[in-house]
């Protein structure tokens, strides 16, 4: 009679979960009061409700916003369920570079961070949204960003609402940004939301499709 | 006549779940042998890449060619200092097959991305190489040791392929001289299982618990430890924790 193998409750290492960051770099200059500022914090608690609904993005995603002028930390990095939309209010100038600038450098901090408690993560994303045109000197953050893509550092995407300065944000960018339809905040949070799903289950080899960004980005 | 010691074995490759909802085939493929006439043991594992069109044959292709060129006799005569450069030639002769037929079809040897992980141990020594994600664990006497952390470049969703224009340069190879009393292989399916990332060493308690169950088995029973591994994969702890294609074996040593 011969025995069956059979390996019995095995202990597993109990490793965190691959971390996905993205960076919420958001306008709040006096331009985007009222009704622009209104959506756009709808939007970030659409976003948040939208990624807590996927278990894996749940665990995987961390956001942290950063609002410009004056350029500040709303949040730092957090995972979805302990993150917390700012209500943001609309009342400064544009410092752009300055904004960018914090932004990448939060990242290296972040990738730092991870790479000293042995969590792997994905290429970060930069999503910033801007009304208007930069009242500061944004050469530095111009470089920064072409350094960062060309190193693919991270992935910057800039989006603009209605007056912003969208050759200046070709400029400093390298994708082309797109300028939102109205104030579809909501329509694109969930496009964002439902693109990071698909990055942060991928596995390596794999090329992330990301979905057309119809339904908020205008023609 | 020498003392030979063999190797009790198995090995399974099981699709994920996720590919069951994509339709992909299983893009992992394992394989382990003994040759008698060369006296080598010979375990290979790969994982092809999620969405590189050919990569199962990728797979197949780079699994029948190490097989082939780890039976050479030379392997046998090969020391610490001949190791690295015979290696690096079978690693290039492996990606050549697949650019072949990657010319054969008209398409880009990118579509066949495969990772590789090797171990080939003879009656002095072993050699362990690795292209890729996933781990090899073994034991020579101190404890379960971790050859390679997985080679994931920058991002979570990034590794490193046999059919890169550098793997041959870039491939970790390694000679020990002695034999393994242990030698276990995974692919990044069930890597965060087997490894603790913090400390970057093996899981001990799992492997202590594999190697336990196949080492109470009797000459008899051994083909059912490939099997038994098969179930594992698929068992519902393990695909809790993973929906990605996974590989495991297990080899342990025996007098014979």
């Amino acid at each position: 009679m011969s025995e069956q193998i059979v390996f019995g409750a095995t202990e597993f290492a109990n490793n965190p979960e691959s971390r996905c960051p993205v960076i919420l770099l958001l306008d709040t200059s006096g331009s985007m009061s009222g009704e622009p500022i209104r959506s756009l914090n709808l939007g970030v608690e659409a976003f948040k409700d939208e990624l807590a609904t996927d278990s894996l993005a749940a665990k995987r995603v961390e956001v942290s916003v950063i609002s410009f002028g004056p350029v500040k930390i709303e949040s730092e990095f957090q995972g979805v369920e302990l993150f917390y939309p700012p209500r943001l209010d609309a009342n400064g100038d544009t410092p752009l570079g300055a904004a960018i600038e914090l932004a990448v450098q939060t990242l290296t901090i972040r990738k730092a961070e991870y790479k000293a408690n042995g969590i792997s993560f994905y290429r970060p994303w930069i999503i910033l949204i801007t009304d208007g045109t930069p009242t500061d000197n944004y050469v530095k953050a111009q470089q920064l960003v072409h350094e960062g893509e060309s190193k693919k550092s991270f992935a910057f995407f800039p989006i603009g609402v209605h007056g912003a300065n969208m050759d200046i944000l070709s400029s400093i960018s390298v994708r082309s940004p797109l300028m939102l339809d109205g104030l579809k905040f909501k329509e694109f949070f969930l496009w964002l939301s439902s693109s990071l799903k698909s990055v942060s289950r991928s596995s390596p080899g794999e090329e992330v499709p990301l979905a057309q960004p119809t339904g908020w980005a205008s023609v | 006549m020498g003392f030979c010691l063999r190797y009790i074995y198995g090995y399974a490759s099981e699709l994920g779940t996720s590919h069951l909802k994509t339709g992909h085939p299983c893009q992992d493929g394992s394989i382990v042998f003994h040759s008698v006439e060369t006296k080598l043991t010979i375990a290979l594992a790969f994982d092809g890449a999620g969405s590189a069109a050919s990569s199962h044959i990728g797979v197949q292709i780079a699994k029948s060619s190490a097989a082939n060129l780890f039976m050479s006799n030379q392997i046998g005569k090969l020391d610490s200092s001949t190791f690295k450069t015979y290696c690096a030639e079978i690693i290039e002769s492996i990606r050549s097959s697949i650019e072949d037929e990657a010319l054969a079809s008209g398409t880009s040897i990118r579509d066949f991305a495969t990772t590789l992980l090797g171990a080939v141990i003879s009656d002095d020594f072993f050699v362990m190489i690795q292209i890729g994600d996933g781990g090899i664990v073994f034991d020579a006497g101190d404890g379960f040791e971790l050859f390679e952390p997985p080679q994931k470049g920058e991002y979570a969703n990034t590794t490193r392929f046999i059919t890169d224009i550098d793997s041959a340069s870039n491939a970790s190879i390694k000679f020990v001289n002695k034999k393994p009393r242990r030698l276990a292989m995974f692919t990044d399916g069930i890597e965060h299982l087997a490894i603790d990332f913090k400390e970057m060493k093996p899981f001990s308690p799992m492997f202590a618990m594999l190697f336990d169950a196949i080492e109470s088995v009797t000459f008899a029973d051994e083909g059912s430890i490939s099997e038994a591994i098969s179930q594992f994969l698929t068992s519902e702890r393990v695909e809790a924790r993973t929906d990605d294609d996974k590989t495991l074996i297990l080899l342990s040593s025996r007098e014979s």
